[in-house]
């Protein structure tokens, strides 16, 4: 089954460790007197706390994100003995846990330090009780993935942020090819140059459909199979499909503010977004990457009459991944940026507006009547620009109402290749944050922006997109020659987060500096 | 400590074991039921926590401690020296504290043993008193 950002959930462990004192005396260990220090007292007030740890968890956590497992307890006493029966008590559901949320009594050191180091997941600790993350220095301090959080309301973000990361592991993506699996020939082959590196340090995996295949899927399965799979049942398009793909088409049409695009061609491109999800379903993934030029060379898009565009745009406004020109890069920081930001990603050619001997030279594809006649030669050394055609409706959130779009096609002459365009305009001021990951899975290039003014929105082809202020475009040229032409972005202001999860898959935050704001 | 407070004290202590009394006598008699417990408790907590049936807010244990401990700062800060004092390390609250003294405090006058964790749970003298119950037919 397909799974898109929205459907992962991250399993948490509650772990609750008491103490106990055995019997009545007084001492250096014992900060009360009186009944308070009388057998029996400590595991009716560890009680208490124990109920208030799962009220604390119910109160922050209670969220669909969040799946929450059955608590585990154990205790231990001031004899000392430690078993390994108080500390596997602990572990029994180790394998489907992806982080622990431990709450321990002073006291109750070796237990916990046990407990630590017999795992490999993550543990947070209750940040308010007992001396909170610095009661696991030790354990920390000798390798255990303790996450410090200074309040519950860290603790909820860095629950988010897991929850991204695990989006990203346990993600497969559908690749379909023309040739290579690591790389197209023609696109961006900026993209990750070791797959087998990629799942072995981020856990992504990679899932495979040929591009004509996948094509000969578009139209429904005549007699005795595909072109390319003679004999063999394949999941193509069905009448029925075809039946809803229509009334979508005329629903979308008449919603799109314009559109400037024949249903059949917009038919025809419903019917690519309709197999890839299919196959996506099929192969259990969370992205779709397309070879946009090397399958375009093949004339058969050009024969179906449609491209790809609109697919990504879908895929996006459901939460799955997908990316043009073979750029898998794109495709798992997209994955990475949806699940921390719970909005639609966008991607396109991520370029600088070149100020040169006085002159403003702007990137393929922006019309120069788009620009503000009032822009200054100063301004412009702190702009960029990102184009391509496929923006989506939930910039602004997965869950909230779809913006305005218009449709148009990609195709000048012949009108196919539906494409969606997205009013950057109406989002003047909006703060993003961009991110890629190198070639080489060594670094992350993480930064943020303000749109300045939006492009492309009258125009067909690959030209919707927007400018956007950063803090200094020739710097930030430098460091995204480290990284790629496509440098994924989502609405708002993610940039811590993105470096606590870089340093938390292994990669160098390269953070490129914020911007002066108005 | 003031005069007006220690006689409070002393106050509370007499009404607290004279509802222990009399849960202990009907049970000396055979007569013991379950809504006398719950009752009887109710009254022994009021007592215990120096408040009056009719200012009482409800029945909800960690309601009537807070309530209890803004009434003694009221009557002298003393008082919560004696009757709070920090347990562990572990940054139990004040409220926590004055509950789990109540039980362990009626656990020893009430003669029965009563499971940590399931105390910890009871939000209400009610359902508090149901486990006594069950703890008073076994003694």
């Amino acid at each position: 089954m397909k799974k898109s950002v929205m459907d992962i959930r991250l399993n948490i462990k509650p772990i609750y460790i008491g103490f106990e004192h055995l019997y009545y005396y007084e001492g250096p260990c014992r900060m009360a007197g009186g009944e308070a220090i009388q057998p029996g007292f400590d595991a009716v007030l560890q009680g208490k706390m124990y109920k208030g740890f799962l009220g604390n968890i119910d109160k922050y956590l209670s969220d669909e994100k969040f799946n929450i497992l059955k608590p585990s307890t154990t205790k231990g006493f001031d004899d000392w003995v430690l078993s390994d029966e108080m500390v596997d008590t602990l572990l029994v559901d180790d394998h489907e846990t992806d982080v622990y949320l431990v709450s321990s009594n002073f006291g109750a050191n070796t237990i916990l330090e046990e407990f630590c180091t017999k795992t490999e997941k993550p543990i947070i600790v209750n940040p308010t009780k007992s001396f909170g993350s610095l009661a696991a220095v030790a354990s920390y301090g000798v390798g255990s993935d303790i996450i410090p959080c200074f309040d519950w309301l860290e603790l909820v973000r860095t629950m988010e942020l897991l929850r991204a990361q695990k989006c990203v592991s346990k993600a497969n993506i559908l690749l379909a090819p023309r040739f290579g699996g690591t790389k197209a020939v023609a696109g961006g082959n900026d993209t990750f140059n070791n797959l087998i590196e990629v799942t072995k340090k981020l856990g992504t995996r990679f899932r495979y459909v040929n591009v004509h295949e996948l094509m000969d899927q578009m139209k429904p399965l005549p007699e005795g199979g595909n072109y390319t799979t003679p004999g063999r049942e394949t999941p193509n398009i069905t009448e029925a499909e075809i039946e809803a793909l229509t009334k979508m088409a005329d629903e979308m049409m008449a919603d799109a503010e314009p559109c400037i695009v024949d249903k059949q061609f917009l038919l025809n491109s419903l019917i690519a977004w309709k197999q890839v999800q299919k196959n996506m379903d099929l192969y259990d993934c969370s992205g779709f990457v397309a070879p946009c030029p090397d399958a375009c060379s093949t004339r058969r898009l050009n024969e179906i009459q449609f491209t790809f565009c609109l697919t990504h745009s879908l895929n996006l406004d459901l939460g799955f991944a997908s990316a043009c020109e073979y750029d898998v890069t794109a495709a798992v920081v997209m994955l990475l940026l949806m699940s921390v930001s719970g909005k639609s990603a966008y991607m396109g050619n991520t370029l600088p507006i070149v100020t040169t001997e006085g002159r403003i030279e702007l990137p393929p594809h922006i019309n120069e009547a788009e620009v503000p006649a009032d822009l200054t030669y100063e301004d412009a050394q702190h702009l960029y620009s990102t184009l391509h055609s496929t923006p989506c409706r939930h910039l602004h959130g997965l869950e909230k109402a779809a913006d305005k779009y218009a449709l148009r096609h990609f195709a000048y002459d012949q009108g196919f290749g539906a494409i969606q365009r997205h009013e950057f305009n109406d989002d003047k001021g909006q703060i993003i944050t961009f991110c890629r990951i190198s070639q080489d899975l060594k670094q992350m290039l993480i930064g943020t922006g303000e749109i300045a003014f939006g492009v492309g929105y009258d125009t067909d082809n690959c030209n919707g997109g927007f400018v956007f202020k950063v803090s200094d475009s020739r710097e930030l040229f430098k460091k995204q020659m480290q990284f790629g032409l496509h440098l994924p972005i989502v609405y708002g202001d993610y940039a811590d987060d993105l470096v606590f999860l870089a340093k938390r898959m292994g990669l160098e935050p390269v953070v490129d500096k914020v911007p002066e704001r108005d | 400590m003031k005069p007006e407070a220690k006689k409070k004290l002393l106050e509370s202590k007499r009404m607290a074991a004279a509802e222990v009394a009399a849960i202990k006598d009907l049970q000396a008699a055979g007569t013991l039921t379950k809504d006398a417990v719950r009752h009887g408790f109710y009254k022994y907590v009021l007592a215990k926590y120096m408040l009056d049936e009719d200012e009482a807010v409800s029945t909800e244990i960690a309601a009537l401690a807070a309530q209890s401990l803004a009434k003694i700062v009221k009557i002298d800060k003393e008082l919560i020296g004696n009757a709070d004092k920090p347990a562990t390390c572990d940054g139990a609250s004040s409220v926590d504290m004055k509950q789990s003294l109540l039980i362990m405090a009626l656990q020893r006058e009430f003669e029965i043993k009563l499971d940590g964790l399931k105390v910890a749970f009871a939000d209400t003298t009610d359902e508090l008193a149901n486990l006594m119950w069950v703890a008073l037919q076994k003694a």
